[in-house]
């Protein structure tokens, strides 16, 4: 079974293999191919404008959408729940789910049925990129949501955009679509980013009176992030304020003695870190058991239903313990009809099993409302549409987060969406005892966190004319 | 297959034979593999055809899925021209797939001028590999074997710790993205265009190693493999030679890399870390690293598993590590071994179904040369005459002085010898009395304390053993040393390539000169017969001699033979004898040989020098020493009864 | 890069260190001995310690993480991942000890594969974690600083598996011919020495020690699928460092391993992966055989 004879260079033989296979490849393109724009693919159907066109009476008028359904795909870790059960896709498919029945029963959108396909990806980068491609490539789909997964999604807009589809980026709350790379311009974000919530902490940090902050954002995309947008915005609040240390565990990091020990040495007075879920309960632990959650107070990171689930005593939490939240449920329930609706409907269906709603549930919630107020404004699902409508600088919806309609800034196209930092206490008349206490939150929204003359600086967006930037901030304003 | 079934079935003697019933008529012989060939050449270019006119063939997902396979399969082909050429097994090649990776988004997407052009940055990913190769060699190389792996797993993930750490230049787990080459090469536009781009670059890459490994470069580089002490003996600078592969293997994986982000348009830290590099040595291993394009079925047949398997269970990576386990432990030919296997019954099946003449033309072309087999040169001709010199002329080869002490031990102490030139010169001496270790002292296995070297008036003392080979040195050990997987023709050749320096050449193959010469030579040593053998199936008097071919081969003036015949049989032994004269006078030698057997050194030795205890103890023509009393105290007392008994015999 | 830390700093610092080098060698000195005796790069033995984790958090689910049923609990866990390591090496490791490197090292990689499917469906992939016996709870004052008491323990339980193994390598008979193993595998054979059941012994003693550790890795935070490949990595750096076989080696190298890693934080955050890596190449590169390893 030795290779070495053959593969002992002969010139004759590489030569007749070379040029059976050329010779096969050149047969089979000159049968195949004809013209090289669709490169040989089936051609797609044609895109027909004036939509499923027969007009029947109140049938689906969005223009086109085929099959009188309007298709949205995105691909999550639905199955391996790896960022936590609560905070899992499962999760907010359960919200979308309540959504998609109430808009369905009611007609659908413009009269067009709503279709979400969701496929696993196991969170992992290449499967979920794959996914996408696949999706954009077989044109079944009419938009796009987002992944879980923030390292796929950093470089989906580009995917998408090369392909003239729209991309809401709803679950992973990425901002780098809209703050560094304006590349694509279809790609609006509807829900809290990460940037909001950095820029909220830091808000939080100013009020607190924090001249010396330390930072300990785990070294993963979503925690440098967070620690980027407390940098920017503190440094604007706070001129003569200083971060003192910065460490950067693995996001899974267990032992937190030396990074604990490292900080603190600083004499910080007052750190942020940027944990998610159950990976925030070790250093909840090990900084109360460190002694100085007395003097020094924390915001810990996006303690999610999955956090709080890990305390289950007073003791458990260290002092002056912040988290910042996304939607806290009973906070939207009293600010927004759409929030009371939902957690309604929450708690009717799923309310023994799962007793509070996450904030990631109100993320897509506040998706899909957007994405109906575009394509009732504009009646197409054509992204060049939506693009001029939010760019107009006018455009509103029904989110979650606000009473009032959200706005959503024309430049960047972040809808105006509010985060906030609370303090994590223990409360046994909570269905889970561990809650943010609501009389402890600090509000920020994007209107605020985001001056108007900061947008441009972060975000290239020549579209758009100044007074349309500067009627958003009106409207949001207000 | 039939290992692993033998150790399951040990205590069952029934189960076992029923086993076999069933596995014999598995059993392929060399012969039918051998005949097979052309059938797996021709299922390789259907492959390839397939591969190449995917996108015809279908849809979307399985061309991305392809395009993936072709990167990992060029990292993995990369990495094999390490393992199975040169038998340097790399933990961390990933490394210079991330560094080709990481020139081709950076620049772009830092707006580097020049290079933020993907394509161009591209051009130049071979010369990242190479220069990277050379840098990360340099330390590498620094560990033999299981050390070296460690040490490539160790810089692997010192690279990927910095590119994980230096998130404002990497990106680190966001990465960077969004990185286009070209218009003509997007993936939505063009998705077809951008496959047969990767799959045509990886194409050329394939064929530019396939020249490679088949060239005499690549020949040197198996005989490193095979033998590293041999490969020095026969006048390669081992180290040059490993490295030059390295260099090579790291320039291709760089490719890979900066194809992959063409590619895929984006790139991370999280994909380079040491799963990536396990990942190649996967394919590798389960497509079959002794099949040239193994990695590359190892690559597709991975992902494709994988992707399959991810959708259908939740147990997905047990299914994955009970089809590894599988195939590790059950097809050590990997998948392109049971393709060949499937082939070869095929062709069998074929050629009876013919009912194709019984010549069974390979068997017959294997001439016997079992375990037990002698193959005896003419040896009527080389019956003894007076020796060639007397030992007169002018010395060719001398050692002055030469000292070395292992801690209290003094091993050599102070031997002072001369070898004239043309004599068959022996060394002789009780066990313990340094011979050997004055055999590595001037064969530049060791550095003597003191003393010096000449070899025809030059200073030779502590050069590197090929350094001496190319100089006129030739060495055989006393245990036999040869490229054991490689057939005796071969290993003849390319001694007689290395030493001349013609195993530079990266292409085509050994000039016919040197393909004659070492006909010839085998013709000589009486192993004519067996050129295509390979030198572990020959028998052990023919490996000797084989040995004593590539040691001519390496055209030596100065021949060291480390007891030539030890383990010889008496038939052998004389065959030995008879083929080191005819040798010596054939090709005007100088031959200095250690030997025991005190027969052999009265028969053709001109000179004679005996050890004792590290010092030089008498010299002089062999029937002075044998009648030297010392001598005989020290060593011949035996010899000298056996030959009274002899004489009184006779 | 600063420096600029106090004394107190330094010292709780560099305990924190010697607490995790303490966790470090009790999973390297099972794959240390296993390299050094068998002569195989076992990468599942990451695994095993994840194993170990698992056990232990399904045990302290079912009866708690009590004083007294602590140790229970992480000496169960450690012998479920003994005998899991039993069955590793009877059916798929004496297979291949005469086999190259490369089928070693597939053969031990397809059980990585395999053991994270398993866990992952039992455990399902977020995060598990258990709580602290309530003996271990707090910390403890160092100088200005604090340490928590798990690692101190961590410190001890080294300590402690170090004098138990050494005792067993030199002064038993089978730590004897584990250490003939060592030197001259051939020879060991030739002894008459029953080389199967040396082999088989190590083995299990590798994996109980390694379910061991990972028990006690619960004790710090928690525990997810990416335990095994995190620590199989760390786990051959301080084998090697320290020399493939050598007892005495891996515990230095853990030790100072953990300890390089803290002052790397100290000292250049972003990059105190990057620092162990750089120990790793720079003892390879002036010392290939490590701190107390023979000469290859």
């Amino acid at each position: 079974m030795d290779d070495r004879a053959s593969w002992h260079s002969s010139w004759k033989r590489l030569a007749l293999f070379l040029g059976l296979a050329a010779m096969l490849m050149i047969a089979v393109v000159a049968a195949g191919c004809g013209g090289d724009d669709d490169d040989g693919e089936a051609a797609p159907p044609p895109a027909e404008t004036g939509g499923g066109g027969e007009t029947q009476a109140g049938e689906c008028s969005v223009e086109g959408v085929d099959d009188d359904t309007i298709n949205v795909f995105a691909s999550a870790d639905v199955e391996s729940a790896t960022i936590g059960e609560n905070l899992s896709p499962g999760a907010f498919i359960r919200m979308t789910n309540l959504w998609l029945d109430q808009t369905n029963s009611a007609g659908g959108i413009l009269g067009c049925q709503v279709e979400f396909v969701v496929e696993e990806d196991n969170f992992d980068i290449p499967t979920c990129t794959r996914l996408y491609r696949d999706a954009l490539a077989s044109q079944k789909y009419d938009f796009f949501i987002g992944p879980t997964n923030s390292g796929c999604m950093a470089g989906l807009s580009e995917l998408t955009g090369a392909a003239n589809k729209w991309l809401f980026s709803g679950i992973a709350a990425d901002h780098q679509p809209f703050m560094e790379n304006f590349v694509t311009p279809y790609v609006s974000h509807s829900s809290v980013s990460t940037f909001l919530e950095g820029r909220t902490a830091a808000k939080f940090a100013a009020e607190q009176g924090w001249k010396r902050p330390a930072l300990m954002v785990p070294n993963y995309a979503y925690g440098q992030d967070v620690g980027k947008g407390f940098k920017g915005y503190y440094s604007q609040l706070v001129p003569d304020g200083q971060v003192v240390n910065e460490q950067f565990p693995e996001f899974d990091e267990d032992n937190f003695t030396p990074f604990i020990n490292a900080m603190v040495g600083a004499n910080p007075d007052g750190i942020l870190t940027a944990f998610f879920s159950s990976f925030i309960l070790p250093f909840a632990s090990q900084w109360g058991d460190s002694g100085n959650d007395a003097d020094i107070p924390v915001i810990s990171g996006l303690a999610s239903v999955d956090a709080m689930l890990g305390w289950e005593s007073a003791d458990a939490i260290p002092a002056n313990f912040f988290g910042y939240d996304r939607g806290n449920y009973r906070l939207l329930a009293e600010s927004s009809d759409v929030g009371k609706e939902y957690v309604e409907l929450w708690e009717q269906e799923y309310g023994d099993e799962y007793p509070v709603p996450d904030s990631f549930t109100f993320q897509l919630l506040s998706t899909w409302q957007m994405a109906k107020a575009l394509i009732e404004e504009t009646g197409t699902v054509d992204p060049e549409a939506w693009k001029e409508t939010i760019e107009s600088g006018e455009f509103s919806f029904d989110s979650p987060y606000n009473s009032d309609p959200t706005f959503v800034n024309p430049v960047n196209h972040m809808a105006d969406t509010c985060a906030s930092v609370g303090e994590i206490v223990f409360d046994e008349a909570q269905p889970i005892p561990a809650v943010y206490d609501p009389e402890t939150f600090v509000v920020g929204c994007m209107h605020e966190v985001l001056p108007m003359e900061e947008v441009r600086q972060l975000t290239d967006n020549e579209d758009v004319s100044d007074d349309a930037l500067a009627t958003y901030y009106e409207n949001a304003g207000e | 297959m039939t290992e692993i079934a033998q150790q399951f079935t040990q205590g069952f003697p029934g189960v076992r034979r029923g086993l076999e019933r069933v596995v014999d008529p598995l059993r392929i012989s060399p012969a039918q593999y051998a005949s097979a060939k052309p059938a797996l050449w021709g299922f390789a270019a259907a492959a390839m055809a397939v591969v190449g006119l995917l996108p015809f063939l279908a849809g979307p997902g399985d061309i991305l899925l392809a395009q993936q396979a072709i990167y990992l399969g060029l990292l993995a082909l990369s990495l094999n021209l390490l393992v199975n050429t040169t038998g340097l097994v790399s933990f961390g090649h990933a490394m210079f797939y991330a560094l080709g990776a990481y020139l081709v988004a950076i620049p772009f997407v830092k707006e580097v001028p020049v290079l933020e052009n993907p394509l161009f940055a591209f051009a130049l990913t071979p010369l990242m590999g190479a220069v990277s190769g050379l840098v990360i060699g340099f330390v590498v190389f620094r560990g033999r074997e299981l050390y070296f792996a460690l040490l490539t797993l160790g810089m692997a993930q010192l690279v990927w710790a910095v590119a994980h750490g230096w998130q404002s230049l990497t990106g680190g787990t966001n990465g960077s993205n969004g990185v286009f080459a070209a218009d003509w090469l997007n993936p939505f536009l063009h998705a077809h265009q951008l496959y047969w781009f990767v799959f045509g670059i990886a194409f050329l890459c394939a064929v530019i190693l396939y020249v490679i490994t088949g060239s005499p470069f690549g020949d040197a580089l198996r005989g490193v493999r095979e033998n590293r002490r041999r490969a020095e003996f026969a006048g390669l600078w081992v180290k040059r030679y490993e490295m030059t592969a390295f260099v090579i293997a790291a320039t291709f994986a760089s490719i890979a890399g900066g194809l992959a982000v063409i590619g895929e348009t984006q790139v991370n830290s999280g994909q380079l870390d040491w799963q990536r590099s396990a990942l190649a040595l996967v394919a590798v291993l389960i497509g079959g690293m002794r099949y040239f394009l193994g990695p590359f079925v190892g690559a597709f047949f991975y992902l494709f598993l994988f992707d399959w398997v991810i959708e259908r269970t939740a147990l997905w990576d047990t299914v994955l590590g009970v089809i590894v386990l599988f195939v590790a432990l059950a097809m050590p030919g990997g998948i392109a071994g049971m393709i060949h296997w499937v082939l070869a019954h095929a062709t069998a099946l074929v050629a009876r179904l013919r009912r194709a003449p019984e010549a069974a033309p390979a068997e017959a072309a294997v001439v016997e040369s079992g375990f037990d087999a002698v193959h005896v040169p003419d040896v009527e001709g080389l019956e003894a005459t007076a020796a060639v010199s007397d030992g007169t002329g002018p010395p060719l080869f001398e050692i002055k002085g030469l000292t070395k002490a292992f801690g209290g031990l003094v091993a050599v102490n102070d031997v002072t010898l001369h070898v004239r030139t043309g004599a068959i010169h022996a060394l002789i001496g009780p066990n313990g009395a340094g011979k050997t270790t004055l055999f590595n002292l001037v064969t530049g296995l060791m550095k003597p304390d003191a003393g010096e070297v000449l070899l025809d008036g030059e200073q030779i003392t502590g050069k590197a053993p090929w350094r001496l080979v190319k100089r006129g040195m030739g060495r055989s050990f006393q245990q036999t040393n040869l490229f054991w997987a490689l057939s005796s023709l071969e290993n003849v050749t390319l001694a007689g390539a290395a030493v001349n320096d013609a195993t530079t050449k990266m292409y085509g193959r050994h000039a016919a000169p040197l393909r004659d010469k070492a006909r010839e030579l085998l013709d000589q040593v009486g192993l004519g017969a067996f050129g295509g053998t390979s030198a572990f199936e020959l028998s052990h008097g023919d490996q000797r001699s084989l040995e004593i071919a590539t040691a001519l081969a390496v055209e030596s003036r100065l021949l060291l033979l480390d007891e030539p015949t030890a383990g010889l049989s008496p038939a052998e032994t004389e065959t030995a004898v008879a083929l080191i004269r005819k040798i010596a006078m054939e090709e005007n030698l100088t031959v200095l040989f250690v030997e025991h057997d005190m027969e052999v050194v009265f028969e053709i030795a001109d000179w004679v020098t005996v050890m004792h205890r590290g010092s030089v103890l008498a010299e002089g023509p062999p029937a002075a020493v044998r009648a030297d009393p010392e001598c005989r105290r020290a060593y011949l007392g035996e010899v000298e009864e056996e030959e009274e008994e002899d004489e009184v015999a006779r | 890069m600063t420096f600029a830390y106090t004394l107190s700093q330094y010292v709780v610092q560099i305990v924190a260190g010697l607490g995790t080098g303490a966790v470090l060698f009790l999973i390297a000195s099972g794959l240390t001995l296993v390299f050094g005796a068998l002569r195989i790069i076992n990468f599942a033995h990451g695994s095993l310690y994840m194993i170990g984790a698992y056990v232990t958090v399904s045990l302290a689910e079912e009866f708690g993480f009590g004083n007294a049923i602590f140790w229970i609990v992480i000496v169960a866990a450690a012998l479920v991942v003994a005998a899991g390591g039993l069955i590793m090496e009877v059916f798929f490791f004496r297979p291949i000890y005469r086999r190259t490197l490369l089928t070693q090292l597939l053969v031990t990689f397809s059980f990585v594969l395999i053991i994270n499917g398993v866990l992952r469906n039992f455990y399902g992939a977020p995060t598990r974690s258990t709580d602290v016996p309530p003996f271990l709870e707090g910390s403890v004052r160092v100088l200005d600083g604090r340490v928590p008491k798990y690692q101190f323990f961590f410190m001890a339980v080294a300590v402690v598996v170090a004098i138990v193994l050494w005792a067993l390598l030199y002064r038993t008979g089978l730590g004897r011919m584990v250490r003939a193993a060592v030197s001259d595998p051939t020879l060991l054979g030739l002894s008459g020495v029953n080389v199967r059941f040396l082999y088989t012994g190590v083995f299990v003693i590798a994996a109980f020690f390694a379910g061991l550790a990972g028990a006690l890795t619960t004790l710090q935070g928690t525990v997810s699928l990416d335990l095994g490949v995190d620590a199989i990595i760390l786990a051959f750096v301080v084998v090697v460092i320290g020399g493939l076989g050598s007892l005495s080696g891996a515990f230095i190298a853990a030790l100072l391993v953990g300890v390089a890693q803290a002052l790397g934080i100290l000292w250049v955050p972003q990059a105190s992966i990057a620092i162990v890596f750089a120990v790793l190449v720079v003892v390879l590169a002036v010392r290939p055989q490590g701190l107390r390893g023979r000469t290859a």
